[in-house]
């Protein structure tokens, strides 16, 4: 239920949020690791039964390979997320070391013994395996570090948006503990492979909760960023229809052209567009703006010179 | 409806501006300074209380050392920051004429105090040529990584 509720979360999420990663290269990171995060959902269960899923990639167990690259795949990016949302640079050149893990779990995958056919208990059953076991290692140790440079970064902020993700990635290295210290008692024969032990149990409360709670925080944001863009909306369709308003055969119209060209649909964006738009009129062809007019633009421009540490008296340095 | 020159266009003053290599929060004075470096000319700032040169809303006159921009105080702030950005545009694509010092007047260009002989010059607002397009999606291109970069604009995880 947990996992469903988080796959449909994501996938209108990752749906959502495709034009504005299209646009803007700081919500990549996070829209990859949407992407990643159903994929990785998809590779558990959710909505699509291991042994379909496993068999379309040939029955021989290759899911769970997926089911833990794309994991860390999705943490991996959402730690660059992080540190953008922060106000530091995307941190590139570590993404070596994705590959160096993601390689890492291949080789060790493909050196488990028995592989054999589609097996739900696949995990559980090899984990007699020390290749087993070090794939497991390397996963969740992937998935630890990655979880504890998100709390390391988000540490200084106290933003309530911010709780979940602390609080999530928290949940899921304590998992990721539970979930080695279930493979080494399995390694070490101390329980059965299948077994439903006090780490494994953990590990259940834990781990996928706590990604759960990561995604929450992200609708969270995303919800307080739209509600916050409802009146730059507003603003735009009011000043593009005065832009309008005034007819297109003014001589500047197509300099306000070249902004929807290369923006597309942000409304505070567009607002810019129509505001500039709208003083091209007034100054470059000496129109005068209808008083409401310049109500709208008074405001617009009060908020624009809040978001643009403006120009103003700093002209002359 | 944007046509595909505009769209190339547009395309073509973002790779100028990434060019930059402006940090992901830039300010206004970064921004300065960037273009400073770029072009290894210093750049001088000239706000211009006089009603009478409206129709033009910024101008760039530049010698071989350093670029003086003029712009009018008449305007809001946001709108001489965009005229501002606009020579800028002109600057950093390099398309410019120097049409311009056949039409303002010289005393203008005297009271800027520009010491040497200029070798380029631009005004926004008198003629709607490629120069002036290319400069002003420059403009809009700069003011996006502005808009883009003010605080709870990361858009990292928002729509």
């Amino acid at each position: 239920m947990i996992n469903t509720i988080t796959i449909i979360a994501l996938g209108v999420l990752f749906l959502a949020r495709a034009p504005v990663a299209f646009r803007r290269p700081q919500a990549r990171p996070a829209w990859i690791a949407s992407g990643a995060g159903i994929a990785a959902l998809l590779s558990i269960g959710v909505l699509i039964p291991i042994p379909l899923a496993d068999s379309w990639l040939g029955g021989s167990n290759l899911l769970f390979l997926f089911r833990t690259g794309l994991p860390v795949i999705a943490f991996w990016y959402l730690r660059e997320a992080v540190a953008v949302q922060v106000g530091k640079e995307r941190p590139r050149r570590g993404r070596i070391l994705l590959w160096a893990l993601l390689v890492a779990q291949t080789v060790l995958f493909f050196m488990i013994p028995n592989r054999g056919t589609t097996n739900v208990y696949f995990v559980d059953e090899h984990m007699i395996y020390p290749a087993a076991f070090l794939w497991a290692c390397t996963y969740i140790a992937a998935i630890i570090w990655t979880s504890t440079a998100i709390i390391s970064e988000l540490l200084p902020f106290r933003g309530k948006f911010f709780v979940a993700f602390k609080v999530g990635a928290l949940m899921t290295i304590i998992g990721g503990i539970a979930l080695v210290t279930h493979c080494a008692m399995i390694l070490a024969r101390v329980i059965e492979p299948v077994s439903g032990d006090l780490a494994w149990v953990l590990f259940n409360v834990f781990f996928y909760p706590g990604i759960l709670l990561i995604v929450v925080g992200f609708v969270a944001i995303t919800i307080r960023d739209a509600v916050m863009l409802a009146p730059w909306r507003l603003r735009a369709l009011r000043l593009r229809r005065a832009v309008s308003s005034y007819g297109t055969g003014n001589s500047h119209s197509p300099i306000a052209e070249t902004m929807r060209a290369g923006v597309g649909f942000d409304p505070i964006h567009e607002t810019y567009e129509a505001t500039i738009a709208l003083r091209n009129l007034q100054y470059l062809d000496g129109i005068t703006l209808r008083a409401e007019h310049v109500k709208q633009l008074v405001e617009s421009e009060s908020e624009l010179q809040q978001m643009t540490a403006v120009l103003g008296p700093v002209g002359a340095r | 409806m944007t046509s595909r020159e505009e769209r190339l266009r547009a395309r073509s003053a973002a790779v100028i501006v990434d060019q930059l290599n402006l940090s992901s929060s830039p300010d206004w004075h970064s921004i300065l300074e960037r273009i400073e470096a770029r072009l290894g000319k210093a750049i001088r700032l000239v706000p211009v209380e006089d009603a009478a040169w409206e129709a033009v809303t910024a101008l760039l006159l530049e010698s071989e050392t350093e670029a003086l921009i003029l712009y009018p105080t008449a305007a809001p702030p946001i709108y001489q920051q965009h005229s501002v950005f606009h020579e800028f545009g002109h600057m950093l694509s390099e398309e410019m004429d120097c049409g311009i010092l056949d039409i303002i007047p010289r005393d203008l260009i005297e009271a800027a105090g520009i010491k040497e002989a200029i070798v380029k010059s631009a005004a926004r607002g008198l003629e709607i040529g490629e120069h002036e397009l290319m400069a002003e999606a420059v403009a809009y291109a700069l003011a996006r990584k502005l808009i883009n970069s003010s605080p709870g604009r990361e858009g990292v995880f928002g729509l």
